[in-house]
Formats: structure tokens, C-alpha cells, sequence
């Protein structure tokens, strides 16, 4: 017993750790051996390569959501430039296509953010000075009845 | 191809997306980026592309002979070379009308009227941007500034890369040339700055510097003499903010468009109107070439070394200079001539007459002075001649009620210089916000951003003014 106290029952070895596989030796994805056979030459990346990997996935995404809220928000703007394509095949081409798709998006109502914020630009870009003063003067109440403008 | 376009946004997207898929593979990014900018010069014109590669070849060529060169007469021999080759290209496509006008009408009043050769040239977009930077990397070769480039690829590119090809910021050699060396890394602080200064930009030129170009610059400098004092001062500033939010716009595309490739640019602008002084207004205007100005032409000349007269010389000559630069006409190189006396005035006053024991001026008054000799100066700049400009400014006697001066003007142009008060970097504290958000909404904001200039843009876009210089 007491020499079981002392003398720790010996233990088997612990495994040594598998000595990690190299990075050369790992399976290359296809595509990159594919292109590697084309001349491209691949390094494996550091820590500083991954955080600017992250950095460059971040961005991608933000562009993407940016292209497709704008894609489906503001189609109008789509269609009025395929109307300003020379007349080719391809342009009467992208021109049917984004009617189509202004079209399906207006049945949807998507249109109607822009058009809301459009209108009320474009009200404000005929006011004259007259429209001022009389928007002004009906927010300011009138002498000796400060009740009046409620 | 013009940045606020729905073809340059499709140009753009598919640029990004395969320059990054090539980031492992430098050179094969770099040869794309260079046939990308070629795309985009050549949707203006494609027999300029030839001019654009002959002008990086003549560089590359002459800066490799100056640094492979260890005798000092044949270095400056070469860089001379190079300073004349960059000089004639830019004089034949640039002033080569000009001069030969000037001089039928010189030989005129000396009574040997001829007639001279007179050539339509077309002037192709951006020479005097790309001629700038192709001189200032074979001087800055020769002054040891700047390595020559590894490759005539790196040249091509630095002349040719397509966000400041055609309207600056004039980048250095000694700024992008190192950063071709490697394949650039993107951080998520460059991208939201980039992403916001691109967003920021469309709604300076879409918005308020087209909608005062067509509401009241353009039809007052067409015809001054049709309108009254209230129209024309209002579009003397409305001109200072157009042309401004025009410019900077570009600019801050330009930037927003390289960070997004992964390249810095340095800034070109920085609240001007907020100046105190004229000398403090070209370090805050139009930066990249106050900074080419001063370094290749203002130093060269003895710079402030030889005495007041002499640096009064050296101004004068710089600024009636940095006027022919921006187009062939008297009307600029007049335009030169106010910035150059002013910058005079000013350094005569505090070198001369002001006693250090004199109390100091409010800094707004020297805010409003500085503003006003700008918007004086500016009149000059946009008037198509000299009668037009003397036209113009009669007509600030001539009292009429304003017709052209709608609260939605007024408020473009007050807003315009109100971005003069927005805090400094304001641009750079957003971004710091902006990279900190999950991608999904920055990217909402952003487009959103962009909805809201599409919503109140104009339907046609004028080509950015400094696409002519």
C-alpha cells in the first residue's frame, strides 16, 4: 500500500502527438492544382493573409447586400439607363429584361421608397420664396392668440 | 466611362471581384488592373491608349537609363530628356492651337499677317494628369527620391491606373510604386472608408454640384449680361461650391475606388473653403498638384531662399503656371495672376509691413477675405473669354430682384459650404463605425446611402469639370 503511495503506479507513455500534416502533404483543392498547372503559383497564408482574407470577405459581402438592395430598390434607375444604350441585339436585350424587371419589382411596391423620396425632392425643388413665407407665417401663431396655431 | 454611371458600376464590380480572385498572383493582378484601365480610357477614346503606353514606355525608358547611370552630366542630361519629352506631348495635345493663335495674332500687329497651320487636336482626358506624374517619377529617379520601377508593368500601371487616370489626385511614384511591390492586403477600415467616400462623393457631384451647374451656373455664365447683381453673385458662389463638390467628388471616388483594390491614395482635398489665408488654401485645394507645383517648379525656382523679391518672383511664376495648367487660355493663366498677387499681398504683409506688436485679425474676417478672392478669382476660371468675365463683372452694379435664386439654390449652396463646417476627418470617424458592423448592414447602409442620391439625382450627368484639364 505504502509503496503505492510513493511509487506512483506507472503510467504507459502518453501518446506523442501526431506530428501535424505538413502543409504541402494536405489534399490541394482541385481548383488550385488545376491552377497551379496553369502557372499560378500558390503560397500557404500566414496570420496576416487570413485577416486580410476576413477583411476582403467582409467587404465582398457589404458590396453584394449594397448591389442587390440597390438592384431591388432602385430599378427605375436600371431601366433609365438601359434606354440610353445604342440600339444593338444586346442592348434591346438588357432593355426588355429591365423592364421586366422594373415591372415585376413596381407590382411589388419595392419602387415606392424611391418614388416617396423622389417626389418629395422634387416638391421641394419647385418651392418659391412666397410658398416660404406663407409656410412660415402659418407656423408662427398670431400676436395676442398664442392658441391659435393648434 | 464616368465614375456616377451605371456602366461604371458594373465595370467596377466585376474589376473588384477579379483583381482580389488574382491576390495571390501579384503580377497577374497588376497586368488585369492595366488592361482594366485601358477599358476605361478607351470607352472615352481608344486611339489614346496608344498615347497613354508610349508616354509610360518613354518614362520607364528614360528613368531605368538615369538610374542605371553613375555619370552626374548624363543623369541630368536624361532627366532633362524626360522633363522635355513629357513637355512636348503635353504642348502638342494641350497648347499646341493656343499658341499658334497667339502667335498669327502677334504677327498680325507686326503686320506679317500669315496663316498658320491650325490643327483640330483633339485633347485626350487626363494628359495633363498622367504627363504630370510620368515627370515626376523620372525627377524624382534622378533626385534619389524614388527606386526605378521594377518592371515597365509598375510604370504602366502608375500612369495608367484607372481611378486617377483621367482627374488626379496626381499620385507619386514614391506612393504607389512601393505598394505594386506586393500583393496589397485590405483592412475592414479601408474598405468602410473607401465604401463611404464613394457613397459620399455621388451625392456631392449628382446632387448639388449638377443641380447648381443646371439651375444657376451654367445659364448666368452663358449670358451675364441678362441678369442682375443678386443672380450673378449668387452664381460667383454657387460656382465655388459646384466646382468643389465636383472636384472633391471625384476625388473621393477615386480614393474610395483604390482603397477598395487595396491601394492608398493620398488625400487631394481638405475643407478649403475654411481657409484663412490664400497660402493656407492651396495646402487644403486641389492637394496632389499644389504639392507637384511646389516640389518640381516653386523649389526649383529658389523657392523662398533668395530674398522677398525673389520669392515673389518664384510665386508669380508658379501660380500663372499652375493657371496655364489647367487649360490653354488667357482667362486661366488671369485667373493664375489673382492667386499669384494674393499669395504676394500676403507674404509682403507678414514679411514687410505687419509689426509682430499689430493685434491679429478675427480668423473669420481672413476666412471670408480668403473666401471671396477665391469666388473673385473663380469667375475668371469659368468664364469661356475675357469679355465674358468683364461682362460678368459689370454686372454686379446692375441691381435686379433674383430670378435664378430659388430656396432650393440657396439651400445647396449654403448647404455646399456648410460641409466646410462638418469636423475635420469626419469621414475617416464614420468609417471607424462603419467597419465595426456586421457586413450584412454595412452594407445596407451603404446602399441605402446610395438609394437615397439615386432618389434625387438628375437623370443626365455632365462630365466632371477637371476631365478638360
Amino acid at each position: 500500500m505504502m509503496s503505492d503511495d510513493i511509487i506512483p503506479p506507472v503510467e504507459p507513455p502518453a501518446p506523442e502527438a501526431e506530428p501535424a500534416t505538413p502543409p504541402a502533404a494536405r489534399g490541394r483543392p482541385p481548383l488550385i492544382e488545376l491552377a497551379e498547372a496553369a502557372g499560378f503559383a500558390f503560397s500557404e497564408p500566414t496570420d496576416e493573409d487570413l485577416l486580410a482574407d476576413h477583411a476582403r470577405r467582409w467587404t465582398s459581402r457589404a458590396i453584394l447586400v449594397a448591389t442587390l438592395l440597390l438592384a431591388a430598390l432602385n430599378s427605375p434607375s436600371i431601366q433609365t439607363w438601359a434606354t440610353t444604350l445604342p440600339p444593338t441585339w444586346g442592348s434591346q436585350t438588357i432593355d426588355d429584361l429591365a423592364e421586366v424587371w422594373t415591372g415585376r419589382l413596381e407590382q411589388l411596391g419595392l419602387d415606392q421608397p424611391r418614388t416617396e423620396v423622389h417626389d418629395h425632392y422634387q416638391a421641394f425643388q419647385q418651392l418659391n420664396w412666397r410658398d416660404v413665407t406663407r409656410a412660415l407665417r402659418v407656423r408662427r401663431p398670431p400676436a395676442g392668440n398664442p392658441t391659435a396655431h393648434r | 466611362m464616368l465614375f456616377p454611371t451605371m456602366i461604371f458600376g458594373l465595370f467596377f464590380l466585376v474589376t473588384y471581384a477579379s483583381t482580389w480572385s488574382l491576390n495571390r498572383e501579384n503580377e497577374r493582378r497588376k497586368q488585369f488592373l492595366l488592361l482594366a484601365s485601358w477599358v476605361f480610357y478607351a470607352w472615352w477614346d481608344w486611339r489614346f491608349v496608344g498615347l497613354l503606353i508610349a508616354s509610360a514606355v518613354l518614362n520607364w525608358f528614360v528613368a531605368k537609363q538615369i538610374g542605371d547611370s553613375e555619370d552626374r552630366k548624363t543623369r541630368h542630361r536624361l532627366v532633362a530628356l524626360g522633363v522635355v519629352i513629357n513637355l512636348i506631348i503635353l504642348g502638342f495635345f494641350k497648347y499646341y492651337g493656343f499658341f499658334v493663335e497667339q502667335a498669327g495674332e502677334l504677327l498680325k500687329l507686326a503686320g506679317w499677317e500669315r496663316d498658320l497651320p491650325l490643327m483640330h487636336v483633339i485633347l485626350p482626358i487626363g494628359i495633363s494628369f498622367f504627363t504630370f506624374q510620368g515627370m515626376s517619377y523620372v525627377i524624382d529617379v534622378h533626385r534619389g527620391k524614388c527606386p526605378k520601377a521594377h518592371s515597365l508593368l509598375d510604370v504602366m500601371l502608375l500612369m495608367s491606373f484607372f481611378p486617377h487616370l483621367v482627374a488626379g489626385p496626381i499620385v507619386r511614384a514614391s506612393d504607389l510604386l512601393p505598394q505594386f511591390a506586393k500583393a496589397p492586403k485590405l483592412s475592414r477600415e479601408m474598405a468602410a472608408h473607401g465604401l463611404l467616400l464613394i457613397a459620399w462623393g455621388l451625392f456631392k457631384k449628382t446632387v448639388i454640384a449638377s443641380e447648381l451647374a443646371s439651375g444657376l451656373v451654367d445659364p448666368v455664365f452663358f449670358d451675364p449680361t441678362a441678369y442682375g447683381a443678386g443672380d450673378l453673385i449668387g452664381a460667383a458662389y454657387g460656382y465655388a461650391v459646384q466646382i468643389y463638390c465636383d472636384f472633391s467628388a471625384y476625388s473621393d471616388i477615386a480614393i474610395g475606388v483604390a482603397a477598395l483594390l487595396g491601394y492608398r491614395f493620398p488625400r487631394n482635398f481638405d475643407q478649403p473653403y475654411r481657409s484663412r489665408s490664400l497660402q493656407e488654401f492651396w495646402r487644403r485645394w486641389h492637394i496632389s498638384l499644389s504639392n507637384w507645383l511646389r516640389d518640381y517648379l516653386y523649389v526649383p525656382l529658389g523657392g523662398n531662399r533668395g530674398g522677398l523679391v525673389r520669392t515673389c518672383i518664384n510665386l508669380m511664376i508658379t501660380m500663372l503656371l499652375g493657371g496655364l495648367w489647367h487649360g490653354a487660355a488667357w482667362t486661366f493663366i488671369a485667373w493664375g495672376a489673382i492667386h499669384g498677387t494674393a499669395l504676394i499681398i500676403e507674404r509682403v504683409w507678414w514679411s514687410a509691413i505687419r509689426k509682430p506688436d499689430w493685434p491679429r485679425m478675427s480668423p473669420v474676417w481672413g476666412v471670408l477675405i480668403t473666401f471671396n478672392v477665391v469666388c473673385l478669382a473663380w469667375i475668371l476660371f469659368r468664364s469661356d473669354s475675357f469679355a465674358t468675365a468683364m461682362a460678368y463683372l459689370q454686372g454686379l452694379s446692375r441691381w435686379t430682384a433674383p430670378t435664378l435664386l430659388t430656396p432650393f439654390i440657396v439651400t445647396l449652396i449654403v448647404g455646399g459650404l456648410a460641409l466646410h463646417a462638418l469636423p475635420s476627418r469626419a469621414i475617416e470617424r464614420a468609417a471607424s463605425w462603419l467597419c465595426r458592423i456586421p457586413s450584412p448592414a454595412a452594407g445596407l447602409t451603404i446602399g441605402l446611402l446610395i438609394l437615397l442620391v439615386e432618389a434625387v439625382r438628375p437623370a443626365g450627368i455632365a462630365p466632371f469639370i477637371y476631365f478638360q484639364f
